[in-house]
């Protein structure tokens, strides 16, 4: 059976560091939006994300960290992409720094970032960077969405196979963007991460 | 930038259509194997032989206090079905089943505008039996592999009879939304119901998870086919 493969790595601990210190002293509450519209259009209500977070994209970084950490993703899609040979334009990657909050019940809905439809630009390769898990819930699931044997549950309920990611400190999760994935609600510690999505022409 | 549909939808003529039924009815159909499940069952449970076999009647008998009208909650799919390959048919109906096909997905791929090698084409005839239970349970066609060089990229359903109840045909999108439930474990993306009526075609990537719910009454006939091509870039 062919297995869905994730590519994985480790940044060093100094760099866990900087990123949280940076968390801690820089990132913003911004009113988390996710959802797809079509036409400008609502087609879906938001997903619910009630992270913290604070977005750039490369090469507009406002201040060194920024500029650090968008050198480390950049280094990382490349090589992850020697694993996964997308097309993908690896000057257009956005970089997101998130807390899910223990507070806020912090978590993120099921979603896909990118899909065959998306409008505008296609995100192609998501990078999930652990900067600090959650001590309890805040768990990445991934949905590989393979041929499984159904579970006990009723049909019209889409079971497929999610994954629970392994969340290390300073590990690093790479997927297609079409994959489905979520954040469960945090319980106990808020949850740290870096999050790259990397671009590139539509799926062939 | 052109935005790629969902679905392609055409229509093939009730002549095909009734040839296709007809083809159906006369030939010897395989009926899907445990085998290939129980291979699964090997891999997610490490369970073996005797063991899996009972595992496997477990689960296809469980019936989870659900009324489902006397029907196992996971029957395990039973569809009959017989396929072959694009230039190894072996009759002239299959040769008509084929290059129709060939010609729909050339069509469809003019919209996708995806790398597919259009002779690596694999042709799936299907029957979900009312007294079987027929069903075929949520998967995808294709994905990343990273182990063949080659992948199940678009596929097509044309709808020849739907049954009478039950035997729907979903496919879920994977869009971003509202978890529909409190419980955020529990998978909760759109699903969408394909309208089928005889004739329709639809074609859709192959990463798309979709099922086909137990057929209750009036037997079920589909023409299923795979394009392939290289892996997604």
């Amino acid at each position: 059976m062919l297995k869905p493969n994730f590519w994985k790595d480790v940044v060093p601990q100094d760099f866990v560091n900087d990123v949280k210190r940076y968390i801690d002293s820089e990132v913003e509450l911004v009113k988390a939006h996710a959802g797809y519209s079509k036409s400008g259009e609502k087609r879906f209500r938001d997903c619910s994300n009630t992270g913290k977070i604070k977005i750039w994209n490369f090469h507009e970084e406002s201040n060194e960290i920024e500029r650090t950490i968008s050198n480390i993703m950049y280094k990382l899609a490349v090589k992850a992409n020697n694993h996964f040979r997308f097309d993908l334009d690896h000057n257009f990657m956005i970089l997101q720094l998130a807390n899910f909050e223990e507070a806020k019940g912090g978590h993120f809905g099921w979603h896909a970032d990118d899909h065959i439809n998306f409008e505008q630009k296609h995100r192609k390769l998501s990078f999930s960077v652990f900067i600090q898990p959650a001590e309890k819930g805040g768990e990445l699931l991934i949905q590989n969405g393979w041929e499984i044997l159904p579970n006990n549950k009723e049909i019209y309920l889409p079971y497929l196979p999610s994954q629970k990611i392994e969340e290390d400190v300073g590990g690093v999760i790479a997927f297609p963007s079409y994959y489905n994935h979520c954040i469960t609600p945090v319980e106990k510690g808020d949850r740290y991460s870096l999050v790259a999505w990397i671009f590139g022409p539509e799926w062939r | 930038m052109s935005i790629k549909p969902d679905f392609f939808e055409d229509k093939v003529p009730p002549s095909f259509v009734n040839e296709v039924i007809r083809y159906i009815d006369t030939g010897e159909l395989e009926k899907s194997s445990y085998d290939y499940y129980l291979s699964i069952l090997k891999e997610q449970t490490g369970l073996d032989g005797v063991d899996a076999k009972e595992k496997l009647e477990e689960l296809n008998n469980s019936y989870e206090g659900q009324d489902r009208g006397g029907r196992p909650v996971v029957p395990i799919p039973t569809l009959r079905f017989k396929h072959w390959n694009f230039h190894k048919e072996s009759n002239d109906t299959e040769r008509m089943i084929s290059n129709t096909m060939h010609k729909l997905s050339v069509k469809a791929n003019s919209v996708y505008d995806f790398d597919l090698d259009y002779n690596h084409m694999t042709l799936f005839l299907g029957k979900y039996k009312d007294d079987e239970d027929a069903h075929f349970d949520w998967h995808v066609d294709g994905h990343m592999t990273f182990q063949d060089s080659s992948a199940r990229k678009l596929s097509f359903s044309v709808f020849l009879k739907p049954a009478k109840k039950g035997g729907n045909f979903l496919i879920q999108e994977g869009w971003e939304v509202w978890p529909k439930s409190t419980d955020i474990t529990s998978l909760t993306l759109p699903i969408q119901e394909i309208e089928q009526s005889p004739g329709k075609v639809v074609a859709f990537p192959s990463y798309y998870n979709h099922c086909v719910t137990p057929v209750e009454e009036g037997d079920r006939y589909v023409l299923i086919t795979w394009i392939w091509g290289p892996e997604w870039r």
